[in-house]
């Protein structure tokens, strides 16, 4: 398994002509920090006046923010160049086994199936980690070095040493579980639209925007009507969102802050945030990567 | 040793067999030439035996270890390389960078100078960074072969190797072919419709129909029932024949309407002349009739087509039609199709 690991490291490392994808899919999360850091220095010049601001400074000119309050929304906002990157990346790289055949190059001459396909899981957790970094490195240095030091600003405050260590590792497994969702849709469908289409929605927080909507439509007002029998299960559909993976990508964007606090969502008692976004990344991937090892085995290559 | 064995080997889809308890072995050292019609379960097998999907029952062996015994059999896939269907290559790296990414996967040791070897073998070692997805069917086929050898296996699997090579690429693949057998003494099951190289090249061959292994035979047994036929005419033919069943005991002799004689060699029909002395040649007739003072009026050597031979067994050997058919039986007297 560890030469698989590092076959496909070499595969995604080759740098002539940027066919390597993590070159790629850096260069994408350069260029959107590099738009970020635009759109900021132009609110701080105030050339557009109020069009376009920079909302994070005080009164006094000084920073409102930490380093993982910036961080947080530039990597976990509306649309997470990130994850969209680590996901749609690593689908791409597990299609060129599936459909262009390297799969079967490699299964022959390899210890079987299970190696393969449980490699490949723990690939995305390298994978992910890669891009979760250079994401990190990329956004906070961009943003120290364009915006921070020519206007002499710094960080309100430094997020504590633990806090910031759990955030940065439920960022890591978050993308993790955002690479290897798909992967089992992959093996079956073997249609990148449908994989793409799959993950789009799952990014976009479909599941439990409908879960939610699901569990809070039993009330009263329904009772003997056609929603009726979702009345009992209105408590669980709302707990169920609670543990989707988009759930987490959310609450991530809070920053580190609110690590340590209870996570207070339906379904969550009084588990502290990080213990709940554990729970629910190392739930997903040990459910995705075994749909995807599962089918595998079945379907071949 | 047999280096791939299959024993009832079923595999279905819904309720389609596309193999129907087939047997199969293969020996070390053989280059085993695997035939049947398009839909036989050729593909289904090399898949099978690649590990790339599970058959419904039946067992396959590989190295004299069965898939039963999960650990050892899963160590014997490391000795086998494969070229299944289309070559499967990373479409935008460079043909370097992909044999790099299976030695890497496989562990071989030094890389760098075994990938270059296999450029050189496959006759690409001019590509330098050039994408595979510009490269022509041929050069992609040749890679394929290139990365089925990585890692020095000790069995190939080669589904349609020579699938979009020109004559001179095809001689040269089966060429190399023929000597990694012989220098290094890797085994091969190839499957192709291009009987006539693997004529040349294959010391073995199966013949599948519908799922089902149809006969397996050596290059000899093959060429000893397709070899070529003497037809004599003769003055006397009734005289002839008589003289010839005593001259030339084991061969098959048929008398045609027109009077001439048709001679085919059985393994016991040995000849005096030929290059080797072993196969009946016209010079063996000649001389038994001459010896004996009968008047030789025609004197030719009909080959039979192998190719012929084989579509008999794909898919025409039990509905025997034309001339000849009464014949046919005769010939196969030695290769009897399994029922």
């Amino acid at each position: 398994m560890l030469r698989l690991l590092r076959a496909d490291w070499y595969r995604v490392t080759r740098i002539r002509g940027f066919r390597g994808s993590l070159w790629q899919y850096a260069s994408a999360l350069l260029v959107f920090a590099a738009l970020q850091i635009g759109l900021i220095l132009l609110g701080l010049s105030g050339v557009l006046g109020d069009v376009v601001s920079f909302s994070n400074m005080a009164p006094d000119g000084s920073l409102t923010i930490t380093p993982i309050e910036y961080l947080a929304p530039n990597l976990f906002g509306n649309y997470s160049v990130l994850v969209f990157a680590a996901s749609f990346g690593f689908i791409e790289m597990v299609f060129f086994d599936l459909t262009d055949g390297f799969g079967k190059t490699l299964v022959p001459s390899t210890r079987g199936h299970l190696a393969y396909f449980g490699e490949k899981v723990l690939f995305a957790g390298a994978w992910s980690a890669c891009l979760t970094a250079l994401d990190i490195v990329i956004t906070l240095g961009g943003f120290a070095l364009f915006v921070l030091a020519p206007h002499g600003l710094s960080f309100s405050a430094l997020d504590s040493v633990g806090a910031g260590l759990l955030w940065c590792l439920t960022a890591w497994l978050a993308t993790w579980v955002a690479s290897v969702l798909p992967l089992a849709i992959a093996m079956l469908t073997r249609s990148k639209l449908v994989t793409y289409g799959f993950m789009i929605g799952v990014l976009l927080g479909m599941a439990p925007s409908v879960l939610q909507i699901l569990g809070m439509l039993p009330g009263p007002a329904l009772a003997g009507g056609s929603f009726a029998f979702l009345i009992p299960l209105g408590d669980a559909l709302s707990a169920l969102a609670s543990w989707m993976p988009s759930t987490v990508l959310h609450a991530l964007t809070d920053g580190a802050g609110t690590m340590l606090a209870p996570a207070g969502l339906p379904g969550t008692g009084t588990l502290p945030t990080w213990a709940w976004m554990l729970g629910t990344c190392v739930m997903w991937l040990v459910l995705a990567g075994g749909a995807w090892i599962a089918v595998g085995r079945r379907r071949g290559l | 040793m047999n280096v791939l064995e299959a024993r009832s080997l079923t595999k279905t889809y819904g309720k389609k067999r596309a193999l129907d308890a087939l047997d199969m072995s293969v020996r070390a050292g053989d280059i085993y030439g695997f035939v049947g019609k398009n839909g036989a379960g050729k593909s289904t097998l090399m898949k099978i035996a690649a590990g790339l999907i599970e058959p419904t029952s039946g067992e396959i062996s590989l190295f004299d270890k069965a898939s039963g015994s999960i650990a050892p059999f899963d160590t014997a896939f490391s000795r086998m390389g494969a070229l299944i269907e289309d070559p499967g290559i990373l479409p935008t790296y460079s043909a370097f960078e992909n044999l790099m990414c299976k030695a890497i996967a496989l562990g071989v040791p030094k890389p760098e100078p075994h990938c270059r070897e296999l450029l050189e073998l496959a006759g690409l070692e001019d590509t330098g960074h050039q994408p595979c997805k510009k490269f022509s069917l041929g050069m992609k086929q040749r890679l394929g072969i290139a990365l089925a050898l990585v890692g020095g296996p000790d069995l190939l699997l080669l589904d349609e190797p020579f699938n979009g090579l020109d004559p001179e690429a095809t001689r040269a693949m089966r060429s190399t072919l023929m000597r990694l057998n012989r220098e290094r003494g890797i085994s091969m099951v190839i499957s192709t419709h291009v009987l006539d190289q693997l004529d040349r090249m294959a010391t073995r061959f199966g013949v599948i129909r519908a799922g089902r292994m149809v006969l397996e035979f050596s290059v000899e047994e093959l060429h000893a029932e397709c070899m070529s036929s003497i037809r004599v005419r003769t003055a006397d033919p009734s005289r002839s024949l008589a003289l010839l069943e005593e001259r030339i005991p084991g061969a098959a002799l048929r008398m045609e309407p027109d009077g001439a004689i048709t001679i085919s060699s059985g393994s016991g029909a040995q000849g005096t002349g030929g290059r080797n002395g072993s196969a009946l040649s016209t010079e063996d007739v000649s001389r038994a009739l001459a010896d004996a003072g009968q008047v030789i009026l025609e004197l030719t050597t009909i080959e039979r087509d192998i190719e012929e031979h084989f579509v008999e067994l794909m898919g025409g050997a039990d509905e025997p039609s034309g001339i000849g058919a009464e014949n046919k039986g005769a010939r196969r007297a030695k290769l009897r199709p399994r029922v």
